[in-house]
């Protein structure tokens, strides 16, 4: 964009004020006065103190608060602008996976935490056993992010370390169409990269990889499959012998 | 109403989707050249008849001299183009988007004992409803998708799937 | 309602114009040489051409797939092509479905009987020759201005 054609927001309101209007909340930028507007003063201080910071003992409400809704098209928007940008910087198809995991890997880290929180400090437990943690994350974790619970949880037949989660339409793939040339890239990586954020901070290391396996009537179906860490089942082993 | 064919046009003209209904007769199956050339003749032609508008009526009632501005629209609204084609064998309708993406259908015809009852703006009623559907699939499947480019060609399964499902 | 009446010949020349305006001052082939003609022709042309291409035309479809008519928001234009590449149009409001048979008059009755019968009339109208017979001209006027579809329907 060239330089001249700098927006400026629409400042109608703006014009009006004058230097005996103040916000609603007293504090806060008036354009009428300048600078000293914006000093930090005892009073100021306390409303911004108030705003942010919640002076009672215990959890705040705004964390507990669950039912927030978001657009799904800001989402998909926003979601879409993600993989275009790490598109852009990745090398190559597994590159850009890795990249997408990474993004959530720290989503899931701090969701945990946070969804932790939520369920309330009397019935928060910590979860020791795979099973236990999988089942958090395929229902609790799961419904906070998306509002629905992912569809099947499984153990792998053959290998002992494996898990899947399947999701019969993950929700930030659902206008995702992958061309024919990038293979088998799943987008749904992001998702994946949540789960191994959250189960590696609650000391279940693990790797999760996202792979698309259609079935008749979901054609997005996606597994994610976890595979844990050999100091993982053999701790959990310790666990059930004691 | 049939719908025959369904072609999707980016703002230069260029056909970039198209879905075709082999069961029904009427139409003729064409190449691949003779589409995009059906596609840039519509799309010449939507911009001259656009210009057309106000040339061309000239009222001879004294009381409605005033058509009403709701009805003449300027040349920046996607109102003022071709809108329907009327033949034996095929009915055609235009939509544009405001940002100059125009989808179009072929249906069938109405039959010429209906004729003359107001059945070709009953029937343009049903297409621009058709219209309103698959505009929604576009900006949902097509716009949303991280991998399209704008006024590429569109290759997606999930949108042809649901592009079949809205017009059979 | 009706708003105009032009007549193409198969040399792409508009050789009858009849505007039905405001001011119904009998004028006639006022703008025959105008933009609007020219496009107008050249529009016609075209959505014929796709009209053949696009449509079945083996003989269980039923034949040759003829144009009818086609329409923008505030105008629907109708078309006829005779045998001989005539091309007969008229542009009404959007309520009118179906002209065709006011068309077939206007070629059979009126062009027929005070044109291609009369022969002091060319056959081919020749660089800027126009349809100027004055009983074709008040006749065709009276023709169209007793139809429903001349004022509201």
């Amino acid at each position: 964009m060239p330089e001249d054609n700098i927006i400026l927001p629409v400042s109608a309101s703006m014009s009006k004020m004058t230097i005996q209007d103040s916000n609603k909340s007293q504090f806060g930028y008036n354009p009428s006065i300048g600078a000293s507007s914006n000093e930090i003063t005892p009073t100021t201080s306390s409303i911004l103190l108030n705003k942010t910071v919640s002076l009672n003992p215990g959890v705040s409400k705004s964390i507990n608060k669950k039912a927030f809704e978001v657009s799904l098209s800001s989402l998909s928007f926003l979601f879409c602008e993600i993989v275009n940008w790490s598109h852009k910087k990745s090398k190559g198809i597994q590159d850009l996976e890795n990249r997408l995991n990474g993004l959530g890997y720290q989503i899931g880290q701090k969701f945990l935490e946070l969804s932790k929180t939520r369920e309330g400090l009397k019935y928060s437990k910590r979860e020791i056993k795979i099973v236990e943690i999988l089942q958090f994350i395929h229902s609790t974790l799961w419904k906070g992010l998306f509002g629905k619970i992912a569809n099947e949880l499984e153990k792998s037949q053959d290998v002992n370390n494996e898990y899947m989660i399947i999701d019969n339409c993950p929700l930030v793939s659902k206008f995702v169409n992958v061309p024919k040339d990038y293979g088998d890239l799943n987008c749904a990586a992001f998702i994946a990269g949540i789960i191994e954020g959250a189960l590696d901070s609650a000391g279940f290391f693990a790797d999760v990889t996202a792979h698309t396996m259609p079935k008749e009537g979901s054609p997005l179906r996606t597994v994610f499959l976890i595979k844990f860490d050999d100091s993982v089942i053999s701790k959990e082993e310790q666990t059930v012998q004691s | 109403m049939a719908v025959y064919s369904l072609y999707i046009l980016n703002k230069a003209g260029g056909l970039i989707y198209q879905s075709d209904n082999d069961r029904h007769p009427g139409v003729n199956k064409l190449t691949a050249n003779d589409y995009l050339v059906l596609a840039g003749t519509l799309h010449g032609v939507h911009a001259i008849t656009s210009r057309f508008t106000t040339s061309m009526i000239h009222s001879h009632d004294p009381n409605t001299t005033n058509i009403p501005a709701s009805r003449l629209s300027g040349p920046n609204t996607n109102k003022s183009g071709l809108q329907s084609i009327e033949t034996d064998h095929f009915n055609l309708y235009v939509f544009q988007t405001l940002t100059g993406i125009k989808f179009i259908v072929v249906t069938s015809p109405i039959p010429t004992t209906n004729l003359g009852r107001g059945e070709l703006n009953v029937q343009l009623e049903l297409a621009n409803q058709l219209f309103k559907d698959l505009y929604v699939l576009y900006s949902d499947y097509v716009m949303k998708d991280p991998f399209y480019s704008i006024d590429m060609p569109i290759k997606n399964p999930h949108f042809d799937s649901k592009i079949k499902q809205l017009i059979n | 309602m009706l708003y105009s009446f032009y007549i193409f010949d198969r040399h792409c020349n508009c050789i009858y114009h009849r505007r039905f305006s405001l001011v119904d001052d009998g004028a006639t082939n006022t703008d025959n040489e105008s933009d609007v003609a020219k496009l107008l022709f050249g529009v016609l042309y075209s959505l014929k051409n796709i009209s053949s291409k696009l449509g079945d035309q083996s003989t269980n479809a039923g034949g040759f797939n003829y144009l009818k008519s086609f329409s923008t928001s505030s105008f629907r234009i109708h078309f006829l092509e005779t045998l001989s590449n005539l091309k007969f149009v008229l542009i009404t409001d959007n309520l009118i479905d179906n002209v065709r048979s006011v068309l077939w008059e206007l070629y059979s009755t009126y062009y027929l009987n005070n044109i291609a019968l009369n022969p002091l009339s060319p056959v081919d109208f020749k660089g800027d020759e126009k349809i100027t017979n004055p009983n074709f001209i008040s006749q065709t006027d009276q023709f169209l201005r007793s139809l429903p579809v001349y004022g509201g329907q």
